[in-house]
């Protein structure tokens, strides 16, 4: 990403003036221009619309790091939550203390918070709602999808009014949906509706609308190190960035700066260290002025800039940037600013700011629900103070929350917590202190749920201890004794659950005990193999096809010498799921491969479970070109209904490619295309079978169609073999069960380091020797779409190369013995219809064309029908069968057609004004009216007629 | 569209009802090594796509003998499904099948407009199409179906099969004399030709004159002429119209490869450049537009053309359809299962040689 790396360095040439220059300084030219230069290469940044990284379906987070997606399932037991997976028969119950949290899916529009007020409850909740009461004990709100709350008054820290005259525009966030990324694609993610990134690069926006005056609160948080960068005010254009205001950390300081093009202004703000922290601000800025004001969350002004511009504009967006280090964004609040200054508050006592900026103090009594206003002084001295007027309340300092095990995130912004009761039909009900009423929290309408409960230990689990991954699912855990029901083996003990669950048969998934090593750079050949190899292709071969297959299979007794060599090694047989079976092959037929081995009972494998066999599997590794190996597997078009379904490696390391038809001690039968031949069976090294199903990419099937038992699995042993077979029993440590190949299989999990099941297993095979050789179609020629575009479903014209060129110009005679000059029509649009009487579709499309002409005429469109190489009688007599009377221009040798491309016909050019192409259609069709008429509008509506 | 360089298969597909066509040919003389003419072994593949697809074909008849519901329909379908009947070996008299070739035989004839002597199809402009497959059908019929018990009843136009088959070579050769190109399209009275339909009506006028109906020289010579003029000297054989313009059709080609060799003009340069583009390219089963109707012809045109690359071909058709094969028997086309099956079947059945069209 340009922007993740180009602004970095940009702010390092600031910081080293910084760091030079005291706090404040102005630039001079010279970093101007660099700037500038950074700044050109800005604009290559993109932005994703978010949610890229939603969950589709529920998500639980565990405290391990281990993720399950499924749905939640009733209990009754406050401590832990129930879990359906769809890949296991039975829900797993998860302790609170081992769950961190759980994700819903987000729609891609969150609704509106609800409700006049926002209310800041003591812990980080946050209501939004309506205020039915308040007297000095309770505060009584309606919260949407909840209800009527009696909440304990001493637990509200703030109220502030929400929509209606309100001025706020945003309160938030709740989580990344609206926000857009660019960057690490995961650079963001949210966590209980705040906004983290610890990605380097990583780059959130989004539009507010925000006005040219307008009020920011906003708070970020650190674990350690922050580098940040809050940018507000900017546009769609990236650049705009770099001349708004910006608040970031200049060398273990918070502060706020603008540099245009024309001067530069900073001010420090805070300083940080290297331990966790946070900065609370409130920030006033005026966009056209070039102003801004910043004030410490309690009203203490901070900074006070005015940095100008050439040309003052208003943006309403705001960016932030993780540059390194850890970045959340915990609150946002954007609102219109009146331009009155705010005023320093005493934080500890309670108080309103009014609308205007006044600041009352003293206590709040209760507030009047029938007349909408706030009470406030005490009995025998009150002030009442109608809600429109009030902004701000702030109540006493609230005391600490006990404990609660949750909190519920609703999308639309409301976080409430409390202790879980229970889970029932799509409800969770909390009860929370200080809350007189059972909070119900109906499921659907949550972005999360958050646990608050201190993290437990996990119960110890019995060894073999693994990791088992499926569908967006990551469990460690182990595998358990099977259940009596052959169809329940499989049964996984997940670390933080108090049951286990059978893994649903079929289902796609790995369990694994060891992670891979790092893959082994293959062994470059070496400098005396490469010049053998180049010494024997040199050999002077006898001519066609049987002279080169003779060649690779039949020649010289250096050859045979190998070949001979070679034998000594056992041939293996590769199974398209990975396994390797050592074997003697006895022949091979039209069915498959008849076999003998020591490791497995079978003595038949058919060719669609094949993937290669190795009859030489010592021979010299020979190094294969990329260029070689692709056109070794490109499939011709001719031979598309004749595919060859081998490839045959010699010893020597030529390949031949082709049908085998059989193979015996001696020798195989092969059909190169349809031509039958023999090789010797001790020329072969290896033969890798080429799949059917894998030469077409468009056929979605493809992975599907590898024929398999849905139940099987595969182990793969630490030395490297595989073996898959269906499993039957799991007991303690051991796996047995039964292959189709391989007969009895028995595996002990301390000698496995993963086990596979499902489609899996060809995903996992997919990266083995041989399974990249699949044969590829060749590209077939551009042609245009079947039916033409004049079928009405798709083409507007602008597929040809002629589109936006000048149109090549035409000096022809007509019907009428005029002449016709293209070039004597510009300032008009005109349509040129190539056609010829013997072309049915020309004739069918000409009168819509004609019809639509017409009904452009008046806006400047002009017909002419080019004729392709007919005489003037075929034409007159075609027009008046078909009752025209189009203007014909006679293209006699058909140089016209041919300049503008037109190999098929008919074809319908539209040329603007300026003499260009602006559309070019080939073919017709009932309803190419409905197409040129849309074109023609397009046209027009960029070039409308001059009038006169 | 048109396109000028290539045959659309746009056209082709909107236009077109069943495509079809049969090669027959007629000459009884003993001409090649005995393996040529009456083939060796036949492979049991064969024997089993051939005999499924059969019985997928018998199950499917209707009592009317004509056969509905598998896509295209009319007397041209009925004729090919009559010719697999008659190419299975059975006797059509005794045989399994006879009743089936009776039914079949008499849905075709009693179809036939006495007037004109068209076989009208179920939908208008397709009726020369009908007509040249239902004229083949019966060609192959006449003379091996004994028809003095054809008729049992009341049905419309009791005609004996020889009666139906004069009249409708009259009909057809009507059609081409209204024809400038001296071929034939959809309609009679079309004044268009195309080599897909004037394949269709020549390949049954050949097998009628070949079944010893009159055919006039000069209507089978006007054809021919016709063909020669929309083979490229390449081998691809145009669509319609006047001009040149050729794209690779296997069917168009294999379509005047196989009129050529059953006019017996093989010295004609056309007839050399059509079958050497098609040998050159053997590796074809299925590719292009309208696969059964391209592989019904390809056998026939590779048949009578080079027989050796026909057998190298037929291999990689007897596998292809080997793999295509539905559990019924059936073997599916773009123009629905009857015709798929009755065409894919016929493409086979060269390995046969029952049919008197397939001698060579």
């Amino acid at each position: 990403m340009p922007n993740a790396t180009i602004i970095p360095s940009t702010d390092e040439v600031i910081r080293r003036t910084q760091r030079r220059t005291s706090v404040r300084s102005s630039w001079n030219s010279s970093r101007l221009i660099l700037f500038c230069l950074f700044s050109q290469l800005v604009t290559t940044a993109t932005f994703a619309d978010l949610p890229t990284n939603q969950p589709r379906s529920p998500v639980m987070n565990l405290t391990n790091g281990d993720h399950i997606t499924g749905t939640l399932v009733s209990s009754a037991d406050p401590n832990s939550i129930g879990w359906q997976s769809p890949a296991f028969t039975e829900p797993f119950y998860f302790a609170l203390g081992g769950i961190s949290s759980v994700h819903f899916p987000v729609p891609a529009k969150l609704p509106p918070h609800e409700g006049d007020y926002c209310f800041e409850r003591a812990g980080h909740d946050v209501l939004f709602g309506s205020l039915l009461g308040l007297d000095t004990k309770t505060v009584t709100i309606d919260v949407p999808k909840i209800g009527r709350l009696t909440i304990d008054r001493s637990q509200i820290q703030r109220i502030y009014r929400w929509g209606g005259t309100s001025s706020q525009l945003f309160i938030g966030p709740s989580g990344l949906t609206g926000w857009q990324t660019s960057g690490d694609e995961n650079g963001w993610r949210e966590d209980a509706g705040h906004l983290i990134a610890d990605k380097p690069g990583a780059t959130i926006r989004r539009e507010f609308g925000i006005p040219n005056q307008a009020r920011f609160e906003f708070e970020l948080s650190w674990t350690a190190q922050p580098d940040f960068e809050l940018a507000l005010g900017i546009g769609d254009d990236p650049k705009t960035a770099l001349r708004a205001y910006k608040f970031e950390i200049w060398n273990k300081l918070v502060v706020v700066q603008r540099e245009t093009e024309k001067e530069a202004d900073v001010e420090r703000l805070q300083a940080v260290d290297e331990k966790a922290g946070r900065i609370h601000l409130q920030a006033f800025l005026d966009q056209t002025a070039g102003k801004i004001l910043v004030y410490s969350s309690s009203g203490e002004p901070l900074a006070n800039l005015t940095v100008l511009t050439n040309k003052p504009q208003v943006f309403g967006g705001i960016q932030l940037i993780n540059r390194s280090g850890d970045v959340r964004l915990e609150s946002l609040r954007i609102g219109r600013w009146n331009g009155e200054l705010p005023r320093k508050a005493e934080l500890d006592k309670s108080r309103i700011h009014g609308s205007d900026g006044t600041i009352e103090y003293g206590s709040l009594m209760s507030y009047d629900a029938e007349t909408h206003e706030f009470v406030v002084g005490d009995e025998t001295n009150s002030k009442r103070i109608a809600e429109d007027l009030v902004h701000d309340v702030f109540l006493s300092q609230a005391p600490e929350l006990a404990p609660r095990s949750l909190r519920a995130v609703f999308l639309s912004g409301t976080k409430i917590s409390g202790d879980l009761v229970r889970i029932e039909d799509g409800m969770a009900i909390l009860k929370s202190p200080g809350i007189q009423e059972s909070i119900t929290v109906p499921l659907d309408q949550l972005q999360a749920l958050v646990v608050l409960a201190p993290k437990s230990d996990p119960p110890e689990l019995p060894e073999r201890r693994g990791r088992l991954e499926t569908m967006g699912t990551r469990l460690h855990g182990c595998l358990v004794n099977s259940r009596n029901d052959a169809t329940q083996c499989l049964v996984w003990q997940p670390a933080r659950s108090s049951t286990a669950s059978p893994l649903k048969s079929g289902i796609s998934a790995q369990i694994v005990y060891r992670d891979p090593p790092p893959q082994p750079t293959p062994q470059p050949i070496s400098q005396q193999q490469q010049q053998m190899l180049q010494a024997r292709v040199r050999v002077a071969r006898p001519g066609g096809l049987v002279g080169q297959i003779q060649d690779i299979f039949m020649d010289g007794d250096q050859q045979k010498a190998g070949g001979k060599k070679s034998k000594k090694a056992e041939p293996v047989l590769h199974l398209r799921t990975g396994d390797k079976i050592p074997c003697t092959v006895i022949g091979v037929d039209e069915r498959g491969v008849t076999l003998e081995s020591n490791v497995s009972d079978a003595k038949f494998v058919p060719h669609d479970q094949i993937q290669a066999l190795e009859l030489i599997s010592d021979a010299p590794p020979v190094e294969i070109k990329t260029l070689k190996k692709q056109r070794l597997l490109t499939l011709p078009r001719m031979q598309r209904d004749n595919p060859p379904t081998h490839l045959v490696r010699s010893i020597d390391g030529d390949y031949l490619r082709g049908r085998i038809v059989s193979m015996d001690e001696a020798q195989m039968q092969i059909e190169l295309r349809l031509e039958a031949q023999i090789v010797r069976r001790d020329r072969i090294a290896r033969i890798i079978w080429l799949h059917p199903e894998t030469t077409s990419a468009d056929e979605k099937t493809a992975e599907a169609t590898i024929p398999g038992d849905a139940r099987r699995i595969q182990a793969l042993r630490s030395d490297g073999n595989r073996l898959t077979f269906i499993p039957e029993n799991v007991a303690g440590s051991t796996l047995t069960g039964k292959g189709e190949l391989l007969g009895n299989c028995h595996v002990d999990m301390k000698d496995v380091d993963q086990l596979i099941t499902g489609a899996a297993i060809e995903v996992a095979a997919a990266g083995l020797p041989f399974h990249d050789w699949k044969l590829q179609k060749s590209a077939d020629p551009a042609a245009p779409p079947e039916g033409g575009q004049g079928s009405g479903d798709g083409g507007e014209g602008m597929e040809s190369v002629l589109v936006g060129k000048p149109a090549p110009e035409i000096a022809l005679d007509m019907l009428d013995g005029k002449k016709f000059k293209l070039s004597d029509h510009k300032e008009k649009i005109v349509v040129l219809d190539f056609w010829a009487s013997w072309c049915g579709p020309c004739l069918q499309t000409m009168p819509q064309i004609d019809k639509v002409a017409e009904e452009f005429a008046d806006q400047g469109v002009e017909l002419f029908a080019i004729n392709l190489e007919e005489s003037a009688d075929k034409i007159t007599k075609a027009l008046e069968r078909l009752k025209l009377s189009t203007t014909v221009v006679l293209d006699k040798n058909g140089r016209i057609a041919e300049k503008y491309g037109a190999t098929a016909i008919p074809q319908t050019v539209i040329i603007d004004r300026e003499g260009k192409v602006a559309r070019l259609f080939v073919g017709g069709g009932p309803r190419f009216d409905e197409q040129l008429r849309a074109a023609l509008k397009t046209v027009l509506e960029g070039q409308p007629q001059k009038s006169e | 569209m048109i396109r000028i360089s290539l045959f659309s298969s746009h056209i082709f597909r909107t236009l077109i009802f069943s495509v079809l066509t049969f090669a027959i040919t007629g000459s009884r003389a003993f001409a090649q090594a005995p393996s040529a003419r009456f083939g060796e072994v036949v492979p049991r593949d064969v024997r089993e796509i051939y005999e499924r697809g059969l019985q997928f074909l018998v199950t499917t008849q209707n009592d009317a003998g004509d056969w509905k519901g598998g896509g295209e329909q009319g007397p041209g379908v009925t004729g090919l499904c009559l010719m697999v009947l008659l190419a299975s070996g059975e006797d059509p008299n005794f045989g399994l099948y006879s009743n089936n070739v009776r039914r079949a035989l008499r849905n075709i004839i009693s179809g036939q407009d006495a007037g004109t002597g068209f076989f009208g199809g179920h939908s208008g402009h397709s009726s020369m199409y009908n007509h040249g497959f239902a004229m083949l059908g019966l060609a192959e019929a006449y003379g091996a179906v004994d028809d003095r018990n054809l008729w049992t009843g009341n049905e419309p136009n009791r005609r004996s099969i020889g009666q139906s088959l004069e009249l409708a070579v009259r009909a057809a050769i009507t059609s081409q004399k209204k024809n400038s190109f001296g071929g034939w399209r959809y309609s009679p009275d079309g004044n268009d030709a195309d080599t897909s339909v004037s394949g269709a009506v020549l390949v049954g006028l050949l097998a009628a004159r070949n079944a010893g109906i009159e055919v006039p020289d000069e209507a089978i010579d006007k054809a021919i002429n016709y063909f020669t003029k929309m083979t490229s000297p390449s081998g691809q054989v145009g669509y319609s119209g006047g001009i040149g313009g050729f794209d690779e059709s296997f069917a168009r080609i294999s379509i005047a490869t196989l009129v050529y060799s059953v006019s017996r003009r093989k010295d004609l340069s056309q007839f050399k450049a059509t079958l050497s583009y098609l040998t050159q390219r053997l590796e074809n089963v299925s590719q292009q537009s309208w696969p059964e109707y391209t592989r019904y012809y390809q056998a026939q045109a590779l048949f009578q053309g080079d027989v050796e690359a026909w057998e190298k071909w037929n291999k990689l058709l007897v596998r292809h359809l080997k793999q295509i094969q539905l559990a019924d028997g059936s073997i599916p086309g773009q123009m629905g299962a009857t015709v798929g099956t009755s065409m894919s079947c016929l493409a086979l059945a060269l390995n046969y040689r029952f049919l008197p069209i397939y001698e060579r």
